[in-house]
């Protein structure tokens, strides 16, 4: 894990990129890109809805590398304006995901994003999930601006 | 985790090699406050938690996601709409504490969520 500048965009100001809100927010801090990939971070609380008996389940880290991904995505995406009112980013696909371990109450974790594919509407990253230097979680999540008056994924 | 909190099984059936399982989410958990405040959505993280914990319930072993070879979204899940669904799992032994689930959930007309994945035993 490389050491990390301060972060650029911390919670409840992250929200302003993700349509989660609590209890649901699983990203405190994006500290913006380094070498072409962006980290975030995020502490797990005992009361987080993903721990159970103390462990941060792979749900809740993909949740958190899913939402690493849409900040990603909306810090450096110019959402169209006609687009703005009427749409939000989602997750249409994970592929190749590896969970190597979960993690605990009390860990911060930290995500790190790279693009693979990106446009207006979609974006395609490699992610990884990390606690300390130990790989976590790590795989290829698809994005998509959809439009919230359809629900059709396409 | 998600079993009798996020939804509940009203029952569930073997067909060929396939479990069948008829679920009921519970539209009033508290995620759903922020997932959406406009409008209730269940996560898709939690749509492929439904799945493997019907798997887990069937096999009577608690299971931990170690590969998600393919997951697609293909329709957003609103608790609120889509109360009643149906999950169908194949499970496959590859090693004694290994499995290969694929799955999906789906309703009448629609399906939601596919996967294909390998689970261990915790």
């Amino acid at each position: 894990m490389i050491l990390l500048p301060p972060p650029i965009i911390s919670y409840p100001d992250i929200m302003q990129y993700l349509p989660q809100r609590p209890p649901m927010v699983m990203v405190d801090f994006y500290y913006g890109e380094i070498d072409e990939e962006a980290y975030t971070s995020f502490f797990i609380k005992e009361d987080n809805v993903f721990v159970e008996d103390g462990i941060f389940t792979e749900m809740g880290i993909l949740d958190f590398l899913a939402q690493s991904g849409i900040v990603q995505m909306g810090h450096k995406i110019q959402i169209p304006e006609e687009l703005k009112a009427s749409s939000m980013g989602v997750i249409t696909q994970f592929k190749s995901f590896h969970v190597h371990a979960t993690a605990s109450v009390g860990d911060t974790i930290y995500g790190k994003v790279k693009k693979i594919f990106s446009n207006a509407y979609s974006a395609s990253l490699y992610v990884t999930a990390f606690f300390e230097d130990s790989i976590l979680i790590e795989g290829t999540l698809t994005a998509m601006l959809i439009d919230n008056n359809r629900d059709v994924i396409k | 985790m998600l079993l009798n909190s996020f939804f509940k099984i009203c029952n569930y059936y073997r067909e060929n090699d396939q479990v069948i399982f008829n679920i009921e989410l519970i539209g009033d958990h508290p995620l759903y406050a922020g997932h959406f405040p406009d409008r209730a959505i269940v996560p898709g993280v939690c749509s492929i938690g439904i799945i493997k914990e019907c798997a887990s319930f069937y096999l009577q072993k608690s299971l931990r996601f170690s590969t998600l070879d393919h997951c697609k979204f293909l329709k957003p899940i609103e608790p609120l709409i889509n109360k009643s669904l149906s999950v169908t799992i194949k499970i496959q032994v590859i090693e004694s504490s290994t499995f290969s689930i694929s799955g999906s959930i789906f309703s009448m007309n629609s399906c939601f969520v596919t996967i294909k994945s390998k689970t261990i035993i915790l």
